[in-house]
């Protein structure tokens, strides 16, 4: 909701609907606010980019029509993400020794641990084995996106899980898919996932609910916000042993 | 299609004749491909600089003042590589030699030219993305069609859900773009 606002306060503001004061205090914010200052940049270029309908189909055509001439070179892109992965990798591996060292030192010292690095112990990578679809005909989009996930190209599982909530905004397999991608993006967005998680547990019908609710809370915890990650805690603690067992230690 | 003279490809061009469009792949998408992939780039690099230096031709030629200095596959030739250049100095410090005839070829191009283009490109690019009622929706927002006659022209049931589902569009939207590198690269 927060975020809406602030979509038609800058139309507000580029369509000259603020009154004096209003558009004085947005100027005031763009000022200070970098990101807030993009964006009404981006959205100035995309009124003016998309008013040129002619260029978008041209370019459509282009683009279609290149697919058989360029085809996507899959394995390339794969083998340089692989080179890539395995300094991820090794880079993990030292920062896993050190936060192990680190987690031993502060739990023989200091006796509790910080909220940073229970999320760190707490945080698995979801695998999105279990999200199933019924068979529909965004199924295969869904079956893709979550393919790109499983291979660890979070980059493009964001792309294919936001092209499919275009289609359907009420789309909860593709928000808690898109939440995750977020999470496990390097670096990792937990600012972004967190909105989506909230959609999925507000909806309540499906059955990622706790899920959502459990990663939801782990956000809140890296984010240092203990009182909202205790209570999406209490709610699952009954069936999440390690709900419960994370809210005993924040408590 | 044969032997299209130098005005037919940018008359075809311009009016997104897809005959002409595949034409012009047809012909010219191996010179591009061998420009790039033997100047440190990628298939898909390839592909990029093809496509972008399509539509950067396509821009000019729609400027009142354009005159066609040279034959359609030179001056092509020359923004694909004009791109590829300005793309590699970017990455690295590797770059591409323009020779005498081909800098004046292209005066009317600037590296902020270039990377403008890449930007609408990029932005076209994620707007086809979005499902067709979200392209349908913002590009009724564009041509200022009040909102009650979107929420009737696409069947909405409120005002209330007309505003959230523009805001859902325009957020997906704007998502894709900031989630692309290349938006980073080319956002300053």
């Amino acid at each position: 909701m927060e975020e809406q606002k602030i979509f038609e306060e800058i139309e507000q503001y580029l369509n000259g609907q603020l009154d004096a004061a209003s558009s004085a205090r947005f100027e005031e914010k763009l000022r200070s606010d970098q990101r807030l200052a993009a964006r009404v940049k981006l959205f100035i270029a995309l009124d003016q980019t998309l008013a040129d309908k002619k260029a978008l189909e041209v370019q459509q055509q282009i683009e279609s029509t290149g697919q058989q001439y360029f085809p996507r070179n899959i394995t390339e892109a794969r083998v340089r993400r692989l080179s890539f992965r395995k300094k991820v990798l090794a880079m993990a591996a030292v920062l896993l020794v050190l936060l192990a060292a680190g987690l031993f030192w502060w739990q023989s010292s200091a006796g509790s641990l910080s909220d940073e690095v229970l999320y760190a112990q707490y945080f698995t990578t979801y695998s999105m084995s279990d999200v199933v679809r019924s068979e529909t005909p965004e199924a295969s989009a869904f079956a893709r996106a979550t393919q790109l996930y499983q291979s660890g190209d979070y980059q493009a599982a964001q792309t294919a899980f936001l092209a499919l909530l275009s289609e359907n905004p009420d789309d909860m397999p593709a928000a808690f898919g898109l939440a995750h991608a977020y999470l496990n993006s390097q670096p990792p967005q937990p600012d972004l996932a967190l909105p989506y998680f909230h959609q999925v547990i507000d909806d309540g019908n499906t059955a990622y609910v706790p899920k959502a609710q459990w990663y939801a809370a782990l956000i809140y915890l890296k984010k240092g916000e203990r009182e909202p990650a205790k209570k999406l805690l209490e709610e699952i603690k009954g069936i999440d042993k390690k709900a419960a067992g994370l809210l005993s230690e924040i408590r | 299609m044969a032997d299209l003279t130098d005005q037919e490809y940018l008359r075809g061009l311009l009016h997104g004749d897809s005959t002409v469009i595949k034409e012009i792949y047809e012909q010219f998408h191996k010179a591009i491909a061998h420009l790039v992939e033997t100047n440190h780039g990628t298939r898909d690099d390839a592909r990029d600089v093809f496509q972008e230096g399509l539509m950067l031709v396509y821009q000019k030629a729609g400027e009142p003042d354009f005159q066609l200095s040279s034959s359609f596959f030179s001056y092509f030739y020359g923004v694909c590589r004009f791109i590829w250049k300005n793309k590699l100095k970017k990455k690295s410090n590797q770059s591409v030699t323009l020779n005498e005839e081909m800098t004046s070829m292209l005066e009317d191009l600037s590296a902020p030219d270039v990377e403008k283009q890449e930007q609408l490109f990029l932005y076209r690019q994620k707007f086809q993305l979005l499902g067709r009622d979200c392209q349908r929706l913002l590009t009724l927002f564009l041509d200022k069609i009040s909102m009650a006659e979107i929420m009737e022209t696409l069947g909405y049931a409120s005002i209330s859900y007309t505003k959230k589902r523009k805001f859902q569009c325009k957020n997906q939207l704007v998502r894709l773009i900031e989630n692309d590198p290349k938006y980073q690269e080319l956002k300053y």
